[in-house]
């Protein structure tokens, strides 16, 4: 889940959001709380303090609380009590429940002037102070040409003064303002969410359009290249660096398939003319001696040149420069033609071949291809089955797939049967006995891939050693080259792609015209 | 038979040119492609064996120009290159067959002489004139049952003949298909060999199938004429 850097941009966003939001609004409110609690007791103080200085006017009455309450405190939130030095009380507010007193003030041995967070009976919370105080004649507030008292008047009465605010109403703005800002913080986190999808989507719209187009190239085309239209400045560098990538592994390899292949070709004029030689030489009259050497001579340049060959239709498969049409090949019949030609060499071997399977097997392949399978799939049976044993040939039609299987029995000398696909592999026996240079399974495992097809080499615990291939049906065939019109021009050299100008046709389609000799240098 | 040989791997072409030479054609050979197209348009071939990678002109050019000047001699497409659009390629140009290096001798000896039959619209490689069989494979010629012992260069000749029978071939010809260019020979040899292969398959009391036209060349007929 965190792997995705959608997600994990989101739920970071989203994180971030939820905790600057909690604490901008733990903020907000322990201020709001500190700025009221502040107030309040501030005008408390005030309140005490006018009272300690002027002393109080203690009526039988109390309608005179309106007039010495804070006017700035809402009435029913102040309240008062005067009690005299022993403690008892006078007199008290109205707005003071029935029953309750504030002396727990002074039970606390709280210092006067010090205001202090209490309850009341019911619960409500209340700040309270308490100032000594001194009792004096009522005065009307504010009458002109009479100033309160700033000193006890003779016969004026100690007082103790206990002042209190009901701070419910305030807690109810705190847990008003509390509920605000934990709405404001789901909203804000929820708009978060929203916004940073939103914006995941838009600022990692070109890593998925990237993304996707790195996604569609075939691992197999070297030539495709990540387009940079559009793509924020930032990623430019990682992609041209990609391309360049690109560039280089394509070069590397297209430059080691060229040598392959030049190599290959270069290779086949002087084994042309070797052979050439070789071949007129044995037409004409020498001694015996010589003639045997001469022989001898010719069958290492054929194998050299049945090496050769394959090497360069190695190369051409790997570079995909192999190019044929579709025809209707009867496999079945294919593989009985092909084992007439390596009929011979089983019989000196002692060896028999069994069909299994469909009588004609049809598929819509290239004929060619099909033969150099069957041919070094067959001359592979015939050169490393266990002498005097029996090549069982079987072929199957299943899902619109074309199942092959050849099993032969060995000497037990092969370990590793997925190995049989590697150029220019061969086993003990192939390495003692054999001619081939290890490229014919090979080259089959390379054009059963190109045909769309697949293939496995297994060996069992009694030595049975098996390649299952599969073809389809209806083979995708390599697209050839388009054929235009031109003039004769240099023809490219091997491993190197002819330019399709240099293709030349009059009206007619692209066919193979000769058929070349069976790559058949398979080996083990 | 005259023959061409353009290819510029020169252990190749020498060795082309020394086994053809040995199996009854005169050779010309050069590696080079404008040299092998001077070689072309200066003498008569009866097949050329073209290479297509080419110093001087690619072998395409080569047919191509060739195909342009309505020159019909038969070609034979010898080259390393065997992709299918390679031989599309040079067959569409104007090649007539397409072999491909490393090859078989016994393959490129067959493809040349069906080339060669093929070029003096002869389709079967036993040519048959009264009671004279000629072997274009094997080289064997029979005169009724007889067989008859003939030099390279005199099968040459009778094969010759035999490609453009009831036709009188001149002298000129002659010389042409059947020397190489850098052959020394005269007139006199030539006649000497026409002579000693008049006697060969036709000797006493068969009869004869050579015929001289005075100033003109000779005519290998089963028409029975007054020499």
């Amino acid at each position: 889940m965190m792997q995705s850097l959608r997600m994990r941009i989101t739920l970071g966003t989203i994180a971030s959001t939820a905790i600057v939001v909690s604490l901008s609004a733990l903020c907000v409110w322990f201020a709001g709380r500190a700025v009221f609690t502040r107030t309040i007791d501030g005008k408390l103080i005030d309140r005490a303090v006018i009272w300690q200085e002027r002393g109080i006017a203690v009526s039988s009455h109390l309608s005179h609380w309106r007039d010495v309450q804070a006017p700035d405190l809402p009435p029913s939130s102040f309240m008062a009590q005067i009690l005299d030095d022993q403690r008892r009380e006078i007199d008290h507010s109205p707005s003071m429940p029935p029953g309750e007193s504030f002396l727990q003030i002074l039970d606390r041995g709280t210092p006067p002037g010090q205001v202090i967070a209490m309850r009341l009976h019911d619960g409500r919370p209340y700040l309270c102070i308490w100032v000594k105080t001194f009792s004096r004649a009522p005065v009307a507030l504010g009458s002109p040409g009479q100033p309160p008292p700033s000193a006890p008047a003779a016969g004026s009465q100690p007082l103790i003064a206990l002042i209190a605010y009901d701070m419910s109403s305030f807690d109810n703005e705190l847990t008003r303002l509390g509920w605000l800002l934990i709405g404001l913080w789901v909203a804000a986190v929820l708009l978060s969410a929203v916004i940073s999808l939103w914006l995941c989507r838009a600022v990692l719209s070109p890593v998925r359009r990237l993304s996707q187009t790195i996604k569609d190239i075939d691992p197999s085309n070297l030539t495709a290249r990540v387009a940079t239209d559009d793509v924020p400045v930032e990623m430019m560098e990682v992609l041209q660096r990609l391309n360049d990538l690109f560039t280089r592994v394509e070069m590397a390899i297209q430059r080691e398939k060229t040598t392959i292949a030049n190599i290959a070709h270069e290779l086949r004029n002087p084994i042309a003319g070797l052979r050439t030689t070789l071949e007129f030489a044995l037409a004409r009259q020498c001694d015996a001696g010589a003639k045997q050497t001469q022989e001898r001579c010719l069958v290492m340049v054929i194998q050299m040149q049945s090496m050769v060959g394959n090497l360069l239709t190695l190369a051409r498969l790997e570079a995909g420069q192999e190019t044929w049409l579709p025809e209707e090949v009867d496999v079945v019949h294919l593989l009985h033609a092909t084992w007439e030609l390596h009929a011979g060499r089983a019989a000196e071997r002692g060896l028999a071949i069994s069909w299994a399977g469909a009588g004609a097997a049809l598929i819509t392949s290239s004929r060619e291809q099909v033969r150099v399978i069957a041919s070094n799939l067959l001359d592979n049976a015939v050169s490393y089955a266990l002498g005097g044993s029996c090549i069982t040939v079987s072929v199957m039609r299943l899902d619109g797939q074309l199942r092959l299987t050849m099993a032969n029995p060995t000497d037990g000398t092969l370990r590793d049967a997925s190995l049989v696909f590697r150029p220019f592999w061969r086993g003990d026996q192939a390495r003692l006995v054999g001619t081939h240079c290890g490229l014919g399974l090979a080259l089959v495992e390379r054009i059963v891939r190109c045909l769309h097809g697949t293939i496995a080499a297994a060996l069992d615990s009694h030595g049975l050693f098996t390649i299952t291939l599969t073809l389809p049906t209806h083979a995708p065939m390599a697209v050839p080259r388009p054929l235009v019109p031109s003039g004769p021009q240099r023809p490219a050299t091997a491993g190197q792609d002819a330019p399709a100008a240099t293709t030349v046709v009059s009206g007619s389609v692209e066919r193979p015209i000769l058929s070349e000799p069976a790559s058949s240098a398979a080996a083990r | 038979m005259r023959l061409l040989i353009v290819e510029d791997f020169a252990t190749l072409r020498d060795e082309l040119a020394r086994g053809l030479t040995e199996n009854g054609y005169a050779v010309d050979s050069t590696g080079d492609g404008k040299e092998a197209w001077w070689y072309l348009t200066s003498n008569t071939y009866d097949l050329v064996i073209l290479d297509l990678m080419l110093p001087g002109m690619s072998g395409l050019q080569i047919i191509y120009d060739l195909r342009k000047l309505k020159k019909e001699v038969p070609i034979l497409v010898l080259t390393a290159m065997d992709a299918v659009d390679d031989r599309v390629r040079g067959l569409d140009l104007g090649a007539d067959d397409y072999l491909t290096k490393p090859f078989a001798v016994t393959e490129l000896l067959a493809r040349v002489r069906s080339l060669i039959r093929r070029g003096h619209d002869r389709r079967r490689p036993v040519l048959e004139i009264a009671d004279l069989r000629i072997d274009t494979i094997g080289h064997i010629v029979r005169r009724g049952q007889e067989e008859v012992v003939l030099t390279p260069r005199e099968y040459s000749l009778l094969e010759f003949l035999a490609m453009r029978v009831g036709q009188v071939v001149t002298r000129v010809e002659l010389w042409e298909h059947l020397y190489a260019f850098e052959s020394e020979a005269t007139s006199n040899v030539l006649d000497a060999h026409v002579a000693r292969l008049r006697r060969k398959i036709s000797p006493p009391g068969t009869m004869q199938l050579i015929h001289t036209r005075r100033g003109v060349g000779y005519l290998l007929t089963e028409q029975q004429e007054a020499e």
